[in-house]
């Protein structure tokens, strides 16, 4: 005979695995907000890693350029892939080549993306060397600094080849049958391919892009190898400051490095606070009040 | 099937001067990977401003033909004309062939209004002057009260009436509906052809009609095409689609199940193993043929010019019997109405009226 459990307790059984794991997580946030807190020793109650925070002009650099670095990878990588996947519309083989090549790109770790394109675009590197045999620079010193330079390009570069596939998957993945025979419909009434695109295509794959573009603002603004080798040496992004702090053999860094992420993590969740407005907006206009 | 008899001819065609309102020229298509083409050298035509049902068995290439029509598919060979002009090679989007489908397909985050000021808007009207004509257009069809709702807030018959508003409201050369009532329920089915053929009758815009239903093909349409296995098999009225069938397969097809073995004497008497019975003036054909006859014509009958038959089987059908008897040139099958009805192995005779005879050769 099988013992009968209250639906209530049931419930909660079930759900302790997920209650654990967010458990552990919301632990190391308290965690980490708690060593911000406190002087160098780990002890006590301060606001000065926040305040020395506040008077570093290096650090204070820092929080424009990681999320210059965020905003700019996450709009160009959604721009690019609503528009091809706006391109391949039409044909069932072209979608299916894209997500593979898609997937392709998704395999490849974040470490092998920044050697591959600091090896291609660094001053040393082969652009610079085939601009260099075609004549158009004199050489390493003549070619843009890319890599480690202030625009930073080569970082954009590599997260956009990096994340545009990934919102290129999510954006396939709710680019379903059903949207397709509304766009069909569409065609029908008059609507040419832009039409299609604003009308149809945006407002229905516009709840899966925000997804998209939330996770690609997280990441590429708390991912740290990438900055780490392909960016400037001042300022560094956020993430970069953060793990250099935690690893400086001065103890009385430790609630500097805290504090910065901390405030990773504050711009995150005011992140994900926004794009859940939105998506509630979305959904709001799909569904009516 | 391997009854091909295919002679297409339209016997309501009209004088081919005037400009049809759509008119396809021998289209065929042949999907890739497969042999034998859905649509096999189609011929139709429409006049402007009527309503043709395009009425065939599933698979037969009604949808196809939708899709050729409105440009959503090119053909592999043949031509399409609206309004005389050849729009083969235009694109859905310029053509004017307004679409609808079976499902409503209305943009989900748009409301009732906006989906049928969508067309207006689309051609670049402005959005006030767009949103005036879309209420005008869903008044038409009874729903103004109903503008602001979303298309989830709307039942299948409404959603379906926004469909035709916002298919009306992109003022098309031609109107396609493919099958767009199969999926409502069959009083609602009945509402919406009636809404239909007033509609289209009000703003005369020519029709296709894509339904597997005969009798709401006969319902609305000015005149019916038959289609099977990608081809015209009969493009007539409906009262002569019925009464004066051009093949066995459209007899049957129609549910005219009796057709008798024989042959029409120079005479134009149907001699075969009954005898020599006698045709209406209207049968114009000679030779060997089959006697067709519908099965609410024929009657039971105690008089002497019936015919001597043996029942087979007798089923209801609704209100009526649907009985089959054995006759020596063949089954013939009846549709009785209600009334004593004969059993099975028993001997009746069968009254088949003149006027209702017919035949098909082949």
């Amino acid at each position: 005979m099988t013992v009968r459990t209250p639906p209530r307790l049931r419930g909660l059984l079930l759900a302790a695995p997920a209650l654990a794991v967010v458990g552990f997580a919301a632990a190391a946030l308290l965690l980490a907000a708690r060593g911000s807190l406190a002087d160098g020793l780990g002890r006590g109650w301060s606001l000065s890693a926040y305040a020395d925070l506040l008077r570093d002009p290096a650090l204070t650099g820092s929080l424009p350029l990681s999320l210059e670095i965020a905003a700019l990878s996450t709009a160009v990588s959604a721009a690019a892939a609503l528009a091809v996947v706006g391109a391949v519309s039409g044909s069932r083989r072209a979608r299916a080549a894209l997500d593979a090549a898609a997937r392709a790109t998704l395999a490849v770790p974040h470490l092998l993306a920044a050697a591959a394109f600091g090896l291609l675009l660094s001053g040393a590197g082969l652009l610079s060397r085939l601009a260099r045999a075609a004549g158009w620079t004199d050489g390493a010193a003549d070619f843009p600094a890319l890599v480690g330079g202030p625009g930073h390009t080569a970082v954009l570069l590599t997260y956009v080849w990096k994340e545009a596939p990934f919102v290129t998957i999510m954006l396939l993945a709710a680019y379903t049958p059903a949207v397709r025979d509304l766009e069909t419909a569409a065609r029908t009434l008059g609507a040419g391919r832009l039409r299609r695109l604003r009308h149809v295509t945006l407002p229905l794959l516009a709840p899966a892009l925000t997804e998209a573009c939330l996770l690609v603002f997280a990441f590429t603004f708390a991912a740290y190898e990438i900055p780490a080798l392909l960016g400037a040496t001042a300022p560094r992004a956020l993430p970069v400051e953060a793990v250099g702090l935690y690893r400086s053999v001065e103890l009385g860094d430790r609630p500097g490095a805290l504090a910065l992420a901390v405030v990773i993590g504050l711009v995150i969740a005011l992140a994900a606070t926004a794009a859940a407005v939105v998506s509630r907006r979305l959904l709001r206009a799909r569904t009516g009040p | 099937m391997s009854t091909s008899s295919s002679s297409s001819s339209s016997s309501s065609s009209s004088s081919s001067s005037a400009a049809a309102g759509l008119r396809l020229e021998g289209i065929t298509v042949t999907y890739p990977g497969h042999r034998s083409p859905v649509l096999d050298g189609l011929d139709l035509e429409v006049a402007d401003g009527r309503l043709l049902a395009l009425l065939g068995p599933s698979g037969c290439g009604k949808t196809t033909t939708v899709q050729i029509a409105s440009g959503l598919l090119a053909p592999t060979s043949g031509a399409v004309y609206l309004r005389g002009t050849d729009v083969t090679r235009t694109p859905p989007e310029r053509r004017g062939a307004a679409v609808v489908f079976q499902q409503p397909m209305l943009l989900p985050h748009r409301t009732a209004l906006d989906n049928v000021a969508f067309p207006a808007r689309v051609r670049g009207r402005p959005r006030r002057a767009a949103r005036a004509s879309a209420l005008e257009h869903l008044r038409r069809v009874g729903l103004d009260a109903l503008a602001d709702r979303y298309p989830r807030q709307l039942s299948g018959g409404q959603a379906q009436r926004v469909a035709l508003a916002r298919a009306l409201a992109a003022e098309p050369a031609v109107l396609l509906l493919d099958e767009p009532f199969s999926a409502l329920d069959p009083g609602l089915r009945h509402t919406m052809r009636e809404l239909l053929t007033s509609v289209q009758r009000e703003w005369a815009v020519t029709t296709v009609l894509v339904t597997h239903d005969q009798s709401e093909a006969a319902a609305v349409a000015d005149t019916v095409a038959l289609l099977d296995h990608g081809r015209l098999l009969q493009q007539a009225r409906p009262a002569d689609l019925y009464a004066h069938p051009d093949s066995l397969a459209v007899a049957r097809f129609l549910g005219c199940a009796t057709a008798l073995p024989g042959s029409v004497t120079p005479h134009g008497r149907f001699a075969c193993p009954l005898g020599e019975l006698e045709l209406p003036g209207t049968v114009t054909h000679r030779g060997t043929g089959h006697l067709v006859i519908r099965p609410e014509a024929v009657r039971l009958d105690t008089g002497p010019d019936g015919v001597s038959a043996v029942v087979r089987s007798v089923r209801p059908e609704g209100p009526f019997t649907a009985l089959v008897a054995d006759t020596a040139a063949g089954p013939v099958h009846a549709l009785l109405p209600p009334g004593p009805q004969p059993a099975a192995s028993e001997r009746v005779r069968l009254h088949l009226p003149v006027a209702h005879r017919w035949v098909v050769a082949g």
